[in-house]
C-alpha cells in the first residue's frame, strides 16, 4: 500500500457565503457549493466581491486550517478518518463531512488530490491524527 | 501419542521448519501450518481442560468450529488453536489448567459431577448465612472462567477503515465466488471478504472434480484474479464478516492485514449483502464425545488434505449421512486407515455403501457409538440402537463424527432475517424475505457444488437487477465431483444411553451435557431462551455454533410434545469474539477532538496549567509562579485584576454573524429578552431557554447594523447553539429571512480588564475613541488596535471595566504580546479560569453549568428583567408561565456565607431544610475572595428568596456538616459601578 503526501495549505483568504446569490455573481471565482444555499470562496475577501443581493458574505480564512493530501494512498488515508463514500466525490466536487469526529470540508481536486480543511481550534489534533494513520496504508 | 505426519504434504506444502512453544515444551512444526495442525501433527493430543469440569480435551475441528483447543498466545488471552498461524518462536499455553497440562488438580470437579449440574449455583451455597453464597461466589467463579487477561497495556495494533460498496460478498468459496465474479462483471463495485488465506480452500481443497474443463482450486484462482482485476473491486483476505447491522453496515476484521499491523476493522456500507458463509459440520452426541480423539470426520479429513497431517492411526468414523462415506473414501485415500463406518441409519444411500466397499471400509448400519474407552480415544463402543448395552469395541484412536451439517445463518439473522427449519436437512436455513440480504451456498442449504454454483448465479442475477445492471447471461459451468453424496442426516443425533455410560457432551465449551438440558427441561426451562440461559448452553466463546442444533433436538425430544424443532436462539454480532481494541482502535489523545484557541502557545510557555473543559477546549486554568499554588496564582491573578489590569484569553467564546430582514424577530423568538430596541452599536446580555424553560445558554448579542448582529454564546454550547440556530431558521420558521455563518475560530477574543483597563487599551495604541461618554458600558465599536483591525466592545464578565477585543485569529499573538507590554508597567498580569470564576462569584454573576444548573429558569435566578413577558411568543415562554403558576417551591439563587470565613462550602454541599433529614438546594459555585478576605459561595435554595438572612446546615460530599448564612447573591459592587467606569 502507499502513502499519501500530506502538505499544509498555509494561510488563505475564504469567504463563506450563506444566502441565495444571484446568477453569475461569482463567476472567474473558486467557489465550493457546500449546500442548497452555502458557498466557500478561496482566495477572496468579503469586501471585494460583487455585490450578493441579501447574501451574506464573511471573512473567515483565520476560521480554517487547510491540507492537500495526494498521491495513490490519499483515498485510503481519508477513508480511515471519513465515513463518506468517497467514490461519490469527483473531481472538481466538494462537501461537507466528518473527519475523525470533527466537521471538515473536502474538496476533490483532481483523481488523486485531495484539499482537506477543518477549523482551526482543531487543526493542531486533527494533522497530528492524519500523520499517525499515514504510515499505516 | 496418535497423530503423525503423512508421507506426503497437503496442498500447503510443508514449509520451513519452525520451532514453538506449547504448555512451556518445545515443538517444532511447518511454517504455513496452524497451531492446531502441527500438535496433532507432532501427535500431541491433549490440548486443554474443559471449562467447568476441567476433563482433558483434544482438537475437534479445523477453524472456526472449533469448540475445545483455546489457548493464550501472542497476548490473545483465548485464542483458538485452529487459527493461529505458526511463526518462529510461537509461545502458546493451556487455559484453566493448574498446576499443568496432564495434571489439573481442579478435575476433581468431574468427580463431583452429579453434585454440579447445569444451574447448581441457583440452589446451593447459600448458606449458612448471608455471607455465606458472596464468599462460595467469588470460589466458583474463580474455579470456572477461561483465560487470564493481562493487566498490562495491550501490545497489538489496530486501525479502522471505511469501505463502501453496492454488494458485500461474505464468503469466499465456490458460492462466494461465483457470485462476485459474476457481479463484478456486471460493472458493480463489489468486496468480497473471506476468512480464509485463499478463496475456496474449504470446499474445493483437495476435491476430485471439474468445474468446466479445469480443477476446483484452478477455477477458483481464476475467478479470484478475474475478480482482482475489475475496477472498484476489493478482495479481503483472513477477513472475517463478524457483524451485520442494519441498512447494510457491516463489520470485518481483517487480521494481520500489514507487516506491524495485527488488525484492521472495516467499515462498509453496501447497498446489498450476499452471504456464502457456508456451514459447519455437525457433532452427535455421545457418551465420552470430548475424549481427545472424538474429531469431526471433514476436519480430519482437511488436516489430511492441507497439512499432509494424520490425526491417529486407525479412524473409526460415526456419520448418519451418505456425504461422510465419501469424507472416509477421501481420507483412506490419503493414507489415513479408516476401520469402519459406523451408521445409525437402517439403510445407507447405494452409492455410499458401494463406495465405502470398493475402498475396504465395512458400513456397520443401524449401530452407534454409545461410548469410548479410555481418556484419550483407545477405542470405540459400538452397540445397536435398540440394545445399547451389547456393546463391541472397535480399535481406533479417533472417532470421526459426522452428524450433518449446520449451515452458518447468524449474519442473517443478524440483519433481523428469519430462520426456517428444513426437515430434510434437519438445519435452519436463512429465509428470503425480502430485506437486502441474500444467501447462497451451503448456508442458503445446498447440497452439491453446481447447485452451489447455480444458485449463487442466480442470487447474484437478482441483486445486480436490483441494482440496475444485468448480469451477462452467465452459464452454470458443467460441474462433475467423483463421489458426491447427499450430506441429509438421517434422524439420530444422540446415541443411545448405555449403562454405566459417563458424560455426554452437547456443548463441548461450556461443559453442558444432554443430561443437563434434560434437567432444564424438568425445572421447566423448557424453551431454547430459557434453557440457554439456564445450562449456559451456547453461551461459550463459540456462541453456540457447534451445539445449538443438537441442543435443540434434545430439547424438543425432553419436551415430547410434538411443538417442533425450536428456533435457534437470537444470533446477536459479532459472529466470532473480536478485541475491544479493534472496535476502538484509537487510544489516548487521539480518542476525542482537542481544540486550542490561537494563544495555546503562548499560555503553554507561560508556565499555565492546561485544563480539559466544555466542548473539548484546552484552556489555561492558571499561571502559577515559583511554587505557588492554585489558590495562591488564582488570588494573585485576582488582585491584578480587580487592582489594576489584568488580560484573558476568551477566543473559544461562540461567535455568529447573523444577518436578514427578519434577524430582529428570528433573535426575538430565540431568546426570551428583547432586541428590537437594542440601538446599533450597542450590545446586550440575552439567555436562550429551551422549550421546558430551563435555561439553554447566555450570552451577549451585538448589533451592529439594523439587520446585522453578532451573538455570542458560551465556549461548551456553542455547537449546540449553532445546532439550535439552524434546527429554528431551516425547519421551524423557514418563512424568516435569516443568514447565518459561524465565526467562533474567525475572531480570537482578549479580554482587557480592570480599573487601569482603558488607559493599558489606549497605550497599545487605538483609533476608537476610549472615552466614556463615546464608549459607554456595553457599546461595540470597530476600528484599529495595536495596528490590527478589531472590534472592541465593553462586556464586562469579571465585574471590572473591561474591553474585550476581537482581532482575526491569526494575529491573536501581536495583539496579546501588545497589550501585555502596554500594560507592563501597570503590572498586568494573565488571568486563567479559576481566577475568573472566583471573580464572578464575588459580583454574582451566573454561570451556565453552574447556577443555569439545567433545571433552573430565569425567575428562579433572580433574572425577572431579562424575561420580555411581553413578546408575543418565543421559546420557553409558555413553560415560563406554568413554571411561574407552580406553588411547588422553586430552588432560587442566593448567596451564602459560611459561618467560619476560613472554611470553602464544598460545590455541592447540599443546603439541608429545618428538619436536617432532607436537602432543599445545594452550592453551586464556592471560593475565597481575596477581595472580602473570606469565602463566599453562590447556591439554589427552595424558597431562597424568602429565607434570607437566616442560617442553614449544609451537608458536604465528604459528609461533614458545616453552617452558612444565606444572602443575596452579590458580594462585590451590587450596583456596577465599576464595570460602567
Amino acid at each position: 500500500m502507499s502513502a499519501a503526501r500530506i502538505e499544509p495549505i498555509g494561510p488563505e483568504r475564504l469567504v463563506a457565503i450563506d444566502g441565495d446569490v444571484p446568477e453569475g455573481a461569482l463567476a472567474g471565482l473558486a467557489v465550493l457549493r457546500l449546500g442548497p444555499r452555502e458557498h466557500l470562496v478561496l482566495g477572496a475577501e468579503a469586501s471585494a466581491l460583487p455585490p450578493l443581493g441579501g447574501a451574506l458574505a464573511i471573512d473567515v480564512g483565520d476560521a480554517h486550517e487547510g491540507w492537500s493530501l495526494s498521491g495513490p494512498g490519499a483515498a485510503r488515508l481519508l477513508a480511515k478518518a471519513c465515513a463518506l463514500d468517497l467514490g461519490l466525490v469527483r473531481p472538481g466536487e466538494a462537501t461537507r463531512t466528518a473527519m475523525a469526529g470533527i466537521p471538515a470540508i473536502l474538496r476533490r481536486v483532481a483523481p488523486e488530490a485531495w484539499e482537506l480543511r477543518v477549523d482551526r481550534a482543531c487543526a493542531t489534533w486533527v494533522e497530528a491524527w492524519l500523520r499517525s494513520l499515514q504510515g499505516e496504508c | 501419542m496418535s497423530g503423525y505426519r503423512l508421507p506426503a504434504a497437503g496442498s500447503a506444502g510443508r514449509g520451513a521448519s519452525t520451532a514453538f512453544s506449547f504448555d512451556g515444551r518445545p515443538f517444532s512444526g511447518h511454517a504455513g501450518e496452524t497451531l492446531a495442525a502441527a500438535l496433532l501433527g507432532a501427535g500431541e493430543r491433549l490440548v486443554a481442560r474443559s471449562f467447568k469440569y476441567h476433563r482433558p480435551r483434544g482438537i475437534w475441528g479445523f477453524g472456526l468450529e472449533e469448540p475445545n483447543a483455546f489457548v493464550a498466545c501472542g497476548g490473545d488471552p483465548v485464542a483458538l488453536a485452529t487459527r493461529i498461524d505458526l511463526r518462529p518462536g510461537l509461545s502458546a499455553s493451556p487455559l484453566n489448567a493448574w498446576p499443568s497440562l496432564r495434571l489439573d488438580l481442579r478435575a476433581v470437579h468431574d468427580l463431583f459431577g452429579a453434585l454440579i449440574p447445569a444451574g447448581f449455583y441457583y440452589k446451593t451455597f447459600m448458606g449458612p448465612g448471608p455471607r455465606a453464597w458472596p464468599f462460595w461466589e467469588r470460589m466458583i467463579r474463580a474455579a470456572a472462567g477461561l483465560g487470564r487477561v493481562d493487566g498490562r497495556a495491550a501490545s497489538w495494533t489496530h486501525e479502522a477503515v471505511n469501505a463502501h460498496c453496492d454488494v458485500l460478498v461474505a464468503g469466499a468459496g465456490p458460492a462466494g465466488l461465483a457470485a462476485a465474479h459474476a457481479l463484478a462483471a456486471s460493472g458493480l463495485r463489489v468486496i468480497l471478504a473471506d476468512d480464509g488465506d485463499e478463496p475456496g480452500l474449504a470446499a474445493l481443497d483437495g476435491l476430485d472434480a471439474s468445474i468446466g474443463a479445469e480443477r476446483p482450486m484452478e477455477w477458483a484462482r481464476r475467478l479470484a484474479s478475474g475478480f482482482d482485476a475489475a475496477p472498484g473491486c476489493m478482495r479481503l483476505a483472513r477477513a472475517m464478516v463478524v457483524g451485520l447491522h442494519d441498512h447494510g453496515f457491516a463489520l470485518a476484521v481483517e487480521r494481520a492485514p500489514a507487516p506491524g499491523l495485527d488488525e484492521r476493522l472495516w467499515r462498509i456500507r453496501a447497498r446489498r449483502v450476499l452471504l456464502a458463509t457456508g456451514a459447519i459440520e455437525r457433532p452427535i452426541v455421545f457418551s465420552g464425545n470430548d475424549r481427545p480423539g472424538v474429531m469431526s470426520l471433514s476436519a480430519v479429513r482437511r488436516y489430511a488434505d492441507r497439512y499432509g497431517v494424520a490425526c491417529g492411526r486407525g479412524v473409526a468414523v460415526f456419520a448418519n449421512n451418505d456425504a461422510a462415506y465419501a469424507d472416509a473414501a477421501r481420507l483412506k485415500r490419503l493414507g489415513v486407515q479408516v476401520g469402519a463406518i459406523v451408521d445409525p441409519r437402517p439403510r445407507a444411500g447405494a452409492a455410499a455403501v458401494e463406495l465405502a466397499s470398493r475402498l475396504g471400509i465395512a458400513p456397520i448400519l443401524g449401530h452407534a457409538v454409545v461410548d469410548v474407552a479410555g481418556r484419550q480415544v483407545e477405542a470405540a463402543r459400538v452397540a445397536p440402537l435398540d440394545d445399547p448395552d451389547r456393546t463391541r469395541s472397535l480399535d481406533c484412536d479417533v472417532v470421526a463424527v459426522s452428524g450433518g451439517w449446520t449451515p452458518l445463518a447468524h449474519l442473517h439473522a443478524q440483519a433481523g432475517g428469519q430462520v426456517g427449519h428444513d426437515a430434510r436437512l434437519a438445519a435452519f436455513l436463512p429465509v428470503a424475505d425480502g430485506r437486502a440480504t441474500l444467501a447462497a451456498g451451503a448456508c442458503a442449504g445446498e447440497t452439491t457444488l453446481r447447485g452451489a454454483i447455480a444458485g449463487a448465479l442466480a442470487a447474484a442475477s437478482r441483486l445486480a437487477e436490483a441494482l440496475g445492471r444485468r448480469i451477462p447471461a452467465a452459464e452454470v459451468p458443467d460441474v462433475l465431483v467423483a463421489d458426491e453424496l447427499d450430506p441429509a442426516p438421517g434422524s439420530l443425533f444422540e446415541a443411545p444411553r448405555r449403562t454405566g455410560g459417563g458424560k455426554a457432551f452437547v456443548d463441548l465449551a461450556a461443559d453442558v451435557t444432554s443430561a443437563d438440558i434434560r434437567l432444564a427441561v424438568r425445572e421447566g426451562f423448557d424453551r431454547m431462551e430459557l434453557m440457554k440461559r439456564y445450562t449456559t448452553c451456547g453461551m461459550a466463546p463459540d456462541q453456540g455454533r457447534h451445539s445449538g442444533a443438537n441442543a435443540a433436538a434434545i430439547l424438543a425430544g425432553a419436551r415430547g410434545d410434538g411443538a417442533g424443532m425450536p428456533a435457534p436462539t437470537t444470533f446477536r454480532p459479532p459472529f466470532a469474539p473480536v478485541a475491544f481494541g479493534t472496535l476502538a482502535p484509537r487510544e489516548g489523545w487521539f480518542v476525542l477532538p482537542a481544540r486550542e484557541t490561537p494563544l495555546a502557545a503562548w499560555h503553554a510557555g507561560a508556565g499555565a496549567r492546561i485544563y480539559d473543559v466544555g466542548g473539548n477546549w484546552r484552556r489555561p486554568g492558571y499561571y502559577p509562579r515559583g511554587a505557588e499554588t492554585l489558590d495562591e496564582a488564582a488570588a494573585r491573578e485576582c488582585r491584578a485584576c480587580r487592582g489594576a489590569v489584568a488580560v484573558y484569553d476568551s477566543s473559544p467564546l461562540g461567535k455568529f454573524e447573523f444577518a436578514g430582514r427578519d434577524v430582529v424577530a428570528f433573535l426575538e423568538r430565540m431568546y426570551c429578552n428583547a432586541w428590537a430596541d437594542l440601538a446599533p452599536g450597542n450590545g446586550r446580555y440575552g439567555v436562550m431557554l429551551l422549550e421546558d424553560g430551563r435555561i439553554f445558554d447566555d450570552g451577549v448579542a451585538f448589533r451592529l447594523a439594523a439587520d446585522r448582529f453578532l451573538v455570542t454564546t458560551t465556549t461548551g454550547n456553542a455547537e449546540a447553539a449553532h445546532a439550535r440556530f439552524e434546527y429554528h431558521r431551516q425547519v421551524a420558521w423557514p418563512g424568516l429571512d435569516v443568514r447565518l455563518v459561524p465565526v467562533t475560530s474567525q475572531w480570537a477574543d482578549v479580554v482587557l480588564c480592570g480599573p487601569r483597563a482603558r488607559e493599558v487599551l489606549a497605550a497599545a495604541g487605538t483609533d476608537i475613541d476610549l472615552a466614556r461618554e463615546a464608549f459607554p458600558f456595553m457599546a461595540i465599536r470597530e476600528g484599529r488596535v495595536a495596528g490590527i483591525p478589531a472590534r472592541v466592545a465593553r462586556v464586562s464578565f469579571t465585574g471590572e471595566l473591561s474591553f474585550e477585543v476581537m482581532v482575526p485569529a491569526r494575529r491573536a499573538l501581536e495583539l496579546w504580546t501588545a497589550l501585555l507590554a502596554a500594560g507592563a508597567a501597570h503590572g498586568i498580569e494573565p488571568l486563567g479560569s479559576e481566577a475568573n470564576h472566583v471573580l464572578r462569584i464575588e459580583k454574582g454573576f451566573i454561570s451556565v453549568g453552574h447556577e443555569a444548573d439545567g433545571i433552573a429558569d430565569p425567575y428562579d435566578l433572580g433574572m425577572k428583567w431579562i424575561v420580555a413577558a411581553g413578546k408575543p411568543d418565543f421559546v420557553g415562554k409558555r413553560a415560563l408561565e406554568r413554571n411561574l403558576a407552580d406553588p411547588a417551591p422553586r430552588p432560587q439563587l442566593v448567596g451564602l456565607l459560611a459561618a467560619d470565613p476560613a472554611r470553602v462550602l464544598p460545590e455541592g454541599a447540599q443546603v439541608l431544610d429545618a428538619t436536617g433529614a432532607r436537602g432543599r438546594g445545594y452550592v453551586t459555585a464556592s471560593c475565597m475572595s481575596p477581595a472580602l478576605g473570606r469565602s463566599i459561595a453562590l447556591g439554589l435554595v427552595e424558597d431562597g428568596r424568602r429565607l434570607l438572612g437566616t442560617e442553614v446546615e449544609l451537608f458536604a460530599p465528604s459528609g461533614e456538616r458545616m453552617r452558612a448564612t444565606l444572602v443575596r447573591p452579590a458580594f462585590l459592587d451590587p450596583k456596577g459601578e465599576r464595570m460602567r467606569a
